[in-house]
């Protein structure tokens, strides 16, 4: 952690890798909490999942054309963007059952990925580093298509929140005030797509799934206001890969510690676990349950335990 | 005074089944109307029907000149109650301002937005709830918070489906006692089964439900009533024997085994 520490403003690579991670909190913040607030924790695991195929055909491709440009990162990019559109249409339009539809996804995406990278031998070894991929290697292309794809969550955060948050909370009252449920669930997938873009850079394919959900799942513990959880998950994700990376700079070879994707995962949800349990520990369960005395139905006890209508100067209700 | 619904030779079904066959009514605007039937009998059908979100089999709904999708702004919509996550962070203010959601295209809720929320809360008498989780509400303050969240945005006709089916009598009481003066300056449809409540201030009483026969295609007997002795209206528009010591007025002794659909 010192070395780590002392080295930040040395080494060029490792101020980029503090930069991805501010990056990466920002749309983790974000995009983590309406992903947490529509339950919808499953489809970011088949998004980042299927970008394996994004990479498998990139590489591929890029190889057997020589095409420099068409990086790894650019293949998962588009493979999000296809994902993101088919799973809108599988689920609002074809009204296919939503935990079908990921899970077909992310079975499907994975596959292909794999089969594009056995008709490359020699190249197996290069598939682990996305599946858990090192902050550390971040390229300044790398940290260029962050900041776009964080522009672009911020600005239809700022435009569209209401639209996100009727989402999550009723999807119905969309349809009832005539705004299109598809062309706001397409913008969320979308969103999620670009952030899962981004975390994967950070921690992997596998582990992008924790880091979007378990800051935000703390965040939600201690707070009860939607921006506040937003910002509150922000910080958590971005300590938490900070401290992450600084751990694994610090770690010799092949010790506990020396992976920082796995790092970052384990803190994040040491905070989650913690959160959990001050959030536990708030409701005081040690205390026994005092019924008021009030003359006020709305806030008498009685009158939500049973439902009726009663006069609150009846003797014997205490 | 203008037309609010129309529905003409109407016929819908789901599936194989028909639940609803050639209706033919219209609501006035400003009228008060109430739904009643058997369970099953396509109230509720009828009712997603003028809000547009069934399209009918045969037959047109007009809702102020209009299909029910191009006017679907001027329609409010209150459901029996709403299935929700209990830790959703959301406040009560909040969630009366999504029923304002469409009025911008980009960036949320204005000054103005705020105002209009503030005063439908306050004409549901929950202004000083305003800051409070919506999850923390009790039952019957949902459910006026939902009418609230329907009244932001500034409605002209008002669909309910059974507002009060999961509330105890006074609940039930204030929430139309409610209505009753929002009935004095929008369109108030809604489907109850409490019609003995209800009667004082509705003008108009829609009946819809089966006959008694399952072997053929199931029908639909409906007729608008105005004005004079409720009871007898009833006898007149639902040619079914009904029971009066029953909520359901028009369900007939012999439809009982259908009730549970």
């Amino acid at each position: 952690m010192i070395q780590f520490l002392q080295d930040i403003f040395i080494e060029s690579f490792l101020l980029r890798s503090v930069l991805a991670m501010a990056l990466a909190a920002v749309a983790c913040g974000i995009v983590g909490c309406y992903v947490v607030l529509k339950r919808d924790s499953y489809a970011v695991g088949a998004v980042s999942h299927s970008l394996l195929g994004g990479v498998g055909a990139a590489l591929f491709f890029g190889a057997k054309y020589t095409l420099p440009w068409l990086t790894p990162w650019l293949g998962a990019l588009i493979a999000a963007l296809i994902v993101a559109v088919l799973l809108t249409f599988m689920t609002v339009r074809w009204k296919l059952r939503t935990d079908t539809a990921l899970s077909a996804v992310w079975a499907i995406g994975m596959a292909i990925g794999i089969s594009f990278v056995t008709a490359m031998p020699g190249y197996a070894q290069d598939l682990n580093s996305y599946l858990f991929s090192s902050i550390l290697i971040i390229s300044r292309q790398d940290l260029l298509t962050a900041v776009i794809l964080d522009v672009f969550v911020i600005l239809l955060t700022l435009l569209w929140h209401q639209r996100f948050v009727a989402l999550a909370f009723h999807r119905e009252i969309l349809t009832l005030r005539g705004i299109s449920t598809t062309c706001v669930q397409l913008a969320f997938q979308l969103m999620v797509a670009f952030t899962v873009v981004i975390l994967s850079q950070l921690v992997g394919i596998v582990l992008c799934m924790a880091l979007l959900i378990l800051p935000v799942a703390a965040a939600s513990a201690l707070s009860r206001r939607i921006p506040r959880i937003m910002l509150v998950a922000g910080i958590i994700c971005f300590a938490c890969a900070f401290l992450g990376v600084g751990l694994a700079y610090d770690a010799p070879q092949g010790t506990f510690f020396s992976s920082s994707g796995a790092n970052i995962i384990e803190l994040a949800g040491i905070v989650y676990l913690l959160a959990s349990a001050v959030r536990f520990l708030r409701k005081k369960p040690w205390k026994k349950y005092e019924p008021r005395l009030e003359n006020d139905c709305s806030t008498c006890p009685k009158c939500h335990e049973c439902h009726e209508s009663h006069r609150h100067s009846e003797p014997g209700l205490k | 005074m203008s037309t609010a619904v129309s529905i003409e030779n109407l016929c819908f079904g789901y599936e194989e089944r028909e639940v609803l066959h050639n209706i033919n009514l219209k609501i006035e605007e400003k009228d008060f109307a109430i739904i009643v039937g058997p369970n099953g009998g396509g109230k509720s059908t009828l009712l997603r029907l003028m809000l547009g979100l069934l399209i009918p089999r045969y037959g047109e709904v007009k809702i102020f000149g209009q299909t029910p999708e191009e006017s679907r702004k001027r329609i409010a919509y209150v459901p029996q109650s709403w299935e929700f996550d209990h830790n959703f962070p959301i406040s009560v203010l909040e969630t009366v301002l999504l029923g304002r959601v469409e009025r911008h295209l980009f960036g949320g809720a204005r000054a103005k937005d705020k105002q209009v929320a503030m005063s439908a809360l306050q004409e549901v008498g929950l202004a000083d709830r305003a800051h409070t989780p919506f999850a923390d509400l009790s039952g019957g303050q949902r459910q006026r918070v939902i009418i609230a969240q329907a009244l932001a945005s500034e409605p002209e006709l008002l669909l309910l489906d059974e507002p009060g089916a999961n509330l105890d009598t006074v609940s039930v009481a204030t929430v139309y006692e409610l209505l009753k003066e929002l009935s004095k300056r929008l369109t108030v449809v809604m489907v109850s089964h409490n019609l003995m409540m209800i009667e004082p201030f509705a003008n108009k009483v829609i009946c819809v439900n089966h006959t008694a026969d399952i072997h053929r295609i199931e029908e639909i007997t409906q007729k608008v009533c105005n004005g004079g002795d409720l009871v007898q209206i009833l006898h007149q528009a639902c040619p079914i024997a009904h029971d009066h010591n029953n909520d359901d007025l028009c369900a007939g002794p012999h439809l009982g085994k259908e009730e549970t659909k």
